[in-house]
């Protein structure tokens, strides 16, 4: 389910360029909210493997490393969240 | 997608779908095979980035005019989710190369900028990198330290800069980077090459195989970008317009974290140690950019 919603938000947001309209906010929260989606996903699948989800041989080890890299780059989970939040017209600063 | 749909709809089309199973294909054959052995030898597959430009993917959103589709954000998101579906690291290649390489230059460049760089950008024979984080700074763009000061013709940048996605590889053709000036922030595009662009490389080894650079402390003159990469500075241009060799460079000193081991976030994380190469001579060096070992 979250990586449908993680499709759902990041298509919105290409859709949402693609008809030249601001992209600020949805961008924002498809970057969140993917990023945090693979995390999640990757975590969990490294749990089922159990300790073989820890082997090098085991391909989800590799997701897990990879996935954290994405909540970091290109804008932390935490610019992302300040970002949406300014959208929103919270007091952030 | 259709500028005729009234409704609100991000469905894909089959245009969209049929680039879903060509990229698809391609990265099952060309990269799902090898990914794990890339990770373990911290090997950069440049074969296989000029392969995905020869396929197009870099210049699917940019004009024809610098040779790209004049395709939409919606088929690069297909590309690029394709490729991370099996390797992450060659998914960031592609948003990295187009996002924080061309994109910067097609946006806010000028003509002359972009018939220089743009072309090859667009065909992914060479790729685009861009520093703005610092080893001090964090997300933190806003403090910016590096410095831009116009030296006669040249800007000279004095800073550090680190984590720059994309460079340290041997078909970098460009860093562009932020650095304060007495109006603000702007970017200054930094050719490959020139004295006290990155020099040194290091693995993380995770989802970006040894193309994270830590940029020298030291100096380089670069032409500047008409806009900024921040809020609320002014564009600035280099009074000659050109692209310019170093005027000076002083020898660079490792930081603290460049001395520091690699972060390792799993078992196989490969070490490499940071090698900065000091800035002795005024004339670039042929391919200072690839990285160590």
């Amino acid at each position: 389910m979250q990586v449908e919603n993680a499709h759902n938000l990041t298509y919105k947001a290409a859709w949402l360029k693609d008809q030249g309209r601001s992209i600020g906010q949805a961008a924002a929260m498809a970057k969140l909210y993917s990023t945090e989606a693979a995390m999640d996903a990757a975590r969990v699948a490294t749990q089922v493997f159990g300790g073989m989800g820890f082997m090098e041989e085991t391909p989800v080890a590799r997701f897990y490393r990879d996935a954290k890299i994405l909540e970091v780059g290109e804008g932390t989970s935490e610019i992302q969240r300040l970002v949406i939040a300014r959208n929103l017209g919270l007091p952030v600063e | 997608m259709a500028a005729s749909v009234t409704v609100m709809t991000w469905e894909l089309s089959d245009e969209h779908e049929l680039l879903r199973k060509t990229v698809r294909e391609f990265a099952e054959a060309e990269i799902a095979p090898h990914a794990a052995q890339w990770d373990r030898d911290a090997h950069f597959p440049v074969d296989v980035v000029t392969e995905m430009g020869e396929l197009g993917l870099f210049g699917i959103v940019f004009p024809e005019r610098w040779g790209g589709a004049g395709g939409d954000f919606a088929s690069l998101c297909v590309a690029i989710e394709e490729l991370g579906r099996v390797d992450q690291s060659m998914g960031i290649t592609l948003s990295a190369g187009v996002g924080l390489g061309a994109n910067p230059i097609f946006r806010f460049g000028d003509d002359d900028q972009r018939d220089e760089w743009l072309p090859d950008l667009v065909s992914g024979r060479r790729l685009g990198a861009f520093g703005l984080t610092e080893p001090d700074g964090g997300s933190d763009a806003g403090a910016t330290r590096t410095r831009a000061v116009l030296d006669g013709d040249e800007w000279v940048l004095d800073g550090s800069k680190a984590f720059i996605t994309n460079c340290g590889t041997s078909i970098t053709s460009i860093v562009t980077a932020t650095a304060r000036t007495d109006d603000g922030i702007s970017a200054f595009v930094v050719p490959a090459g020139t004295p006290a662009t990155p020099t040194a490389s290091r693995s993380t080894g995770a989802g970006s195989r040894p193309r994270i650079c830590w940029a020298s402390r030291g100096r380089g003159s670069a032409t500047s970008c008409r806009s900024s990469t921040t809020g609320g500075s002014r564009s600035r241009r280099s009074p000659s317009g050109r692209l310019g060799p170093a005027s000076s460079c002083r020898s660079s000193t490792p930081s603290s974290a460049m001395r520091s081991g690699v972060p390792s976030a799993g078992s196989r994380a490969s070490r490499s140690s940071c090698r900065i190469s000091p800035c002795r001579s005024r004339t670039p060096t042929t391919s200072p950019t690839r990285p160590p070992g």
